[in-house]
């Protein structure tokens, strides 16, 4: 594997990869700490090598100019400056006796115009420049590192995923690879001008006044129409649409919103979003693809996430809920990763950082958690929101063991108030009141439970008891121990430390089906029990 | 307490201690080495300019490479800045990856020098001498010793595997006071 990827990575220090190689290279040596330990030695021997090297090869045959610009430097200036300029003069000096020492004279290689900089006019360089500052033809670009971050950033941030990067390859660029085939279903343009384009989207649903952008023309936007590459898409302030494309990404248009633009390129898509909401669920993008959304501000690229975009004239929200995506700030190339479950604005003056987004609803379903011993089974039901429940056939009274359990995790704040309510069905024909009982345990979590009969019998402070689920034939919503009546007050759970939760269903009378755990911070009352959740029924 | 003038001619002192790893992160982003020689001595004048900058203590090289960034992106396109970015990212996390590892650069640069006195192939040491002596892109060096661009790669891979191995191998004894 090891001689794989140095092959590889001598291919790549020489330029001698396509962009798109070369971003799949990378993409690769970044999951693996060990091509990456190896990239970084290659590197860092690679300069020693030049150094090392270059001082046993005569001068006229080397490529590079280094020498002969330090000489140029330290000749160019003819009137030096007060005060900056020792500093320079003697840095530079300091830079060429450095270089002097690893290579032998060759004032005669080959020559190069370079941007000019004032130099010092000295011949001998002392070891360590005496004092002070700085030539001022380098100001301007000096001006852009004025604001240098003040060292030295975090080594522990997390590398982020890939992205289509192009490595300024000195062989020529690939052609451009051959055109997807059309999507399922996409009816050709009615005008001829657009028929050699490529359609990227299709139109899923379009709702209300939409327009589909092709240049200064503006066409009616039409359920299942193409989107070609270029063309933009307006909704007015009633209106809606979805774009689907290729690869099953689907991105959700809200009123008022203005797409100037999606481009279908080698590296991926680009979408210009010029105002208004999205919503934007991103399949897995291939390594060397990338996915992005450039708007006044910023631009996002993503990998495969699910995440939203609120951009206004002056700033814009990115709120991600699954995976992560990189925001730059385009006046600076301010850059941050965001990840799941939290949200960047970016705007002039502000700081471009990720913060946690408020976590206010929690919906776990039985695809999420983890089946644990045998009390439990999915099964899968028409009337389930997923079309898929928790089973457990038979009540287990007694202590509560952890090998019997559904544990699901979770994101949550701490010290956030969330009411708990349970959608679950009595399995049992007779005697229900005794077969529609469970118990959640949160962990490291203050749990109230209102008052009732069996308060406190769960044995724990951080568990809470969801019973009275006899009360509808079908799927219902509990929050406590509601065998007396329906309405009652639901349990409410403050988690001790943010983050990560795990959150463990067991079973207390059976048969008993569960469909979802809502962990709401904004749902006090009892949900109607046609409603599945804060989210719409995923089936 | 350290002296203003002291504090300045430690940082200058930093920069050249660390100029294989600034101007090896420059090589890897701009796969010619006179263009990263230029960038080197950009950054090596900013570093000289804002030397106050850096607090004594923290992670010298990573101050200086976030420098060196500045530099880079400024010579690029702004249009591929974003695209650009993410490259430089890796390559800062590779460096850093070998960064806590022993052996400082002066030993190491050292070290590369006795194994390459070493080095007993002609063809190897041929290979190595139009690569990174003369410059010579791959395709040219190639050219010149009758190679596949690939058979090229793969001799200097295992060239530098070997060289890799033998600085190690020397550290290791340096180390150990042998």
């Amino acid at each position: 594997m090891n001689d794989s990827v140095r092959f590889q990575i001598e291919r790549y220090l020489d330029g001698g990869m396509t962009p798109r190689e070369a971003s799949e290279f990378l993409a690769t040596v970044e999951q693996d700490p060990e091509a990456l330990a190896l990239l970084g030695r290659a590197l860092e021997d690679q300069a020693h090598l030049f150094d090392v090297i270059r001082g046993a090869v005569p001068a006229e045959k080397r490529r590079d100019t280094t020498r002969r610009l330090q000489i140029r430097r330290l000749r160019a200036r003819s009137k030096p400056r007060s005060g900056l300029y020792a500093v320079w003069i003697a840095g530079l000096a300091a830079a060429g006796m450095f270089t002097l020492w690893l290579a032998p004279p060759a004032w005669e290689s080959r020559s190069r115009v370079r941007s000019p900089r004032p130099a010092p006019d000295v011949s001998v360089a002392p070891s360590v420049p005496p004092s002070e500052p700085l030539p001022e033809a380098s100001a301007k670009r000096l001006q852009s590192v004025a604001e240098a971050p003040t060292p030295p950033p975090s080594p522990n941030v997390p590398s982020p995923p890939r992205i289509e990067t192009p490595v300024a390859p000195r062989r020529e660029e690939p052609p451009p690879p051959p055109p997807e085939p059309p999507l399922p279903g996409l009816a050709p343009s009615r005008n001829p001008a657009t028929l050699t384009r490529a359609a990227v989207a299709i139109l899923e649903r379009v709702q209300g006044d939409c327009l589909v952008l092709d240049g200064t023309e503006k066409l009616p936007a039409t359920s299942n129409g193409p989107l070609l590459s270029g063309q933009g898409l307006q909704c007015g302030p009633d209106s809606a649409a979805v774009v689907k494309f290729q690869d099953h990404s689907r991105v959700e248009l809200g009123p008022a919103t203005r797409l100037r633009e999606c481009i279908q390129g080698p590296g991926g898509r680009q979408l210009r979003i010029d105002t208004g909401t999205l919503i934007a669920e991103v399949a897995k993008q291939k390594p060397a693809e990338s996915f992005a959304m450039t708007t006044g501000q910023a631009e996002i690229v993503v990998i495969g996430t699910r995440f939203s975009v609120a951009c206004a004239p002056d700033s814009t929200r990115v709120d991600v809920r699954e995976g992560r995506v990189r925001v730059t700030r385009l006046s600076d190339g301010a850059t941050t990763e965001v990840p799941a479950n939290h949200s960047v604005v970016i705007a002039a003056g502000a700081p471009v950082e990720a913060r946690p987004s408020p976590i206010d609803e929690i919906l776990l379903v039985p695809a999420q958690g983890r089946i644990l011993g045998t009390d439990w089974h999915p099964e899968k039901d028409a009337e389930a929101s997923t079309g898929i429940a928790l089973e457990a056939p038979k009540s287990h009274p007694g202590p509560l063991q952890d090998a019997n359990c559904v544990a699901f995790t979770t994101n949550a704040e701490a010290g956030k108030t969330y009411y708990v309510w349970v959608r679950g069905k009595c399995m049992a024909k007779t005697n229900r009141i005794e077969h529609d009982a469970v118990i959640i345990d949160f962990g490291d979590s203050e749990v109230t439970e209102p008052p009732g009969p069996n308060k406190g019998l769960t044995g724990g402070l951080e568990r809470g008891l969801f019973n009275g689920f006899m009360h509808t034939s079908g799927y219902g919503w509990v929050g406590s121990d509601s065998d007396q009546g329906r309405d009652v007050p639901c349990v409410t759970v403050r988690f001790s430390r943010p983050g990560r939760q795990t959150v463990k269903l067991y079973v207390r009378e059976g048969p008993i089906r569960i469909d979802s755990i809502w962990i709401s911070a904004l749902q006090k009352s009892r949900p109607d029990d046609s409603q599945s959740g804060p989210l719409p029924p995923r089936k | 307490m350290q002296s203003p003038e002291d504090k300045r001619r430690a940082v200058m002192r930093l920069a050249l201690e660390h100029r294989a790893q600034l101007w090896g992160f420059l090589v890897g982003l701009t796969k010619d080495p006179a263009k990263a020689e230029d960038l080197f001595q950009n950054t090596y004048l900013i570093l000289c300019e804002k030397w106050e900058q850096y607090r004594p203590g923290t992670n010298f090289l990573a101050w200086a490479r976030q420098v060196a960034r500045f530099e880079f992106l400024a010579s690029v396109d702004p249009g591929r800045r974003p695209f650009v970015t993410a490259e430089m990212e890796v390559l800062e996390s590779a460096m850093r990856a070998v960064e806590s590892r022993g052996g400082g650069p002066s030993s190491r640069r050292e070290a590369l020098r006795q194994c390459l006195d070493q080095m007993p192939e002609a063809r190897a040491r041929r290979v190595l001498d139009l690569r990174y002596g003369e410059g010579l892109a791959g395709d040219k060096v190639a050219e010149q010793l009758g190679l596949s661009l690939n058979a090229l790669y793969t001799l200097l891979s295992r060239v530098r595997r070997v060289l890799q191995d033998c600085i190690e191998r020397r550290l290791r004894i340096e180390e150990a006071g042998v």
